[in-house]
């Protein structure tokens, strides 16, 4: 065995030294008084650790944590709410858009011989192609289509860029 | 008062239900204070920082992924903020991250905890609270908290041969203050 060091009685008193190594150890210690001190005091230190008691946290931290959280963080719920309903509003907006261009542009001499469909008018409004946009490009409406396909591209680069910028605060509070 | 499981209430805060976070306060804040008051060495700033910690833990609880235990990512946090409030009070722990060279020295204010102490025990609890922070920490992770040496490490971001040479150095330490008075003598 090696020379009785602070290091073998620590692993002893873990339970990380083989059966032999124990053997050989209680051997040498009962050889060696100030080495049987050591562990025995080392012994104690460890029982006396063993039964420690945790520190009581203030009475009222748990209401106080809640209460700054409540402040701090918006409920989930009414977060996911709010998006809810500006998601809703751009879809709707852009199945107005989509039904208006769609009614619009469909020729009023062919209305009667085609079906009244969705489907159907978006084949006639494909159909209908260069033709119609250049009607489109020269008509009143064309200002009003663009602002309002501006209007929803802006908003939602808004909203990609807020959520990029949460992620990134979700992440740094994890790495810190 | 619900009747969950840490997982459950893990689950149901992460669902939305926030209330079921006090759950979670209640179960974890002794543990918490006990390892922030060993860190910071003051009761008001390991309160304050017990609250810091709190906030970030829930926060950052849509990110746990269980990939570890909860305890170990909870104490992370918990620690991590501790340094942070270090940092902003400008005391720090030397080198952190790597360093385990940190000296101590438990004779500076032996007399006067021996002259309060009324036998080895109790000496010997009051020595703890003079351990540098990681020191401290480690005998509070190790002893009363029951995590692994491989878990403390984690959460220290030290490697597991440093943390045991850690868990080992405290426990010398202590040790040879317990034989200086001869406080041996209780036991042997």
């Amino acid at each position: 065995m090696k020379q009785i060091n602070d290091d073998l009685l620590n692993k002893y008193i873990d339970g990380e030294l083989t059966r032999q190594e124990i053997d050989e150890l209680e051997y040498f210690i009962s050889t060696d008084p100030s080495s049987l001190e050591k562990l025995k005091t080392l012994k104690m230190v460890d029982e006396v650790l063993k039964k420690m008691q945790r520190d009581k946290a203030p009475a009222n931290v748990t209401k106080r944590v809640m209460s700054q959280i409540t402040s701090a963080i918006p409920d989930k719920y009414n977060k996911n709410h709010f998006f809810v309903i500006i998601i809703s509003f751009f879809v709707l907006t852009i199945i107005g858009l989509l039904s208006y261009i769609l009614t619009s542009y469909v020729p009023s001499q062919n209305t009667s011989s085609y079906s009244n469909t969705v489907i159907e008018k978006i084949n006639l409004f494909i159909l209908s192609g260069v033709g119609q946009f250049t009607s489109i490009i020269g008509g009143n409406n064309f200002h009003l289509i663009v602002a309002s396909i501006m209007l929803i591209v802006m908003f939602t680069i808004y909203f990609l860029f807020e959520s990029h910028k949460s992620f990134k605060k979700k992440l740094d509070s994890v790495v810190h | 008062m619900k009747n969950l499981t840490e997982l459950e209430i893990i689950e149901s805060v992460k669902r939305g239900n926030q209330t079921d976070f006090t759950l979670l306060v209640d179960m974890y804040k002794d543990r918490a204070f006990s390892l922030l008051k060993r860190l910071l060495k003051n009761e008001m700033d390991a309160e304050e920082a017990l609250m810091d910690s709190f906030v970030k833990v829930y926060k950052s609880l849509p990110n746990f992924r269980f990939e570890s235990k909860f305890s170990t990512w909870f104490y992370k946090i918990v620690y991590n903020t501790g340094l942070t409030f270090l940092s902003s009070k400008n005391r720090r722990i030397d080198n952190e991250t790597s360093s385990i060279d940190e000296y101590f020295e438990l004779g500076e204010n032996d007399d006067e905890i021996y002259a309060k102490a009324e036998n080895g025990k109790e000496y010997l609890l009051k020595l703890v609270d003079k351990l540098p922070p990681r020191h401290a920490l480690i005998i509070i992770l190790f002893y009363i908290d029951d995590l692994s040496l491989n878990e403390i490490s984690q959460v220290l971001d030290l490697s597991l041969v440093n943390t045991k040479v850690l868990l080992h150095r405290s426990r010398n330490g202590l040790r040879d203050m317990l034989l200086k008075h001869n406080y041996q003598e209780e036991i042997l």
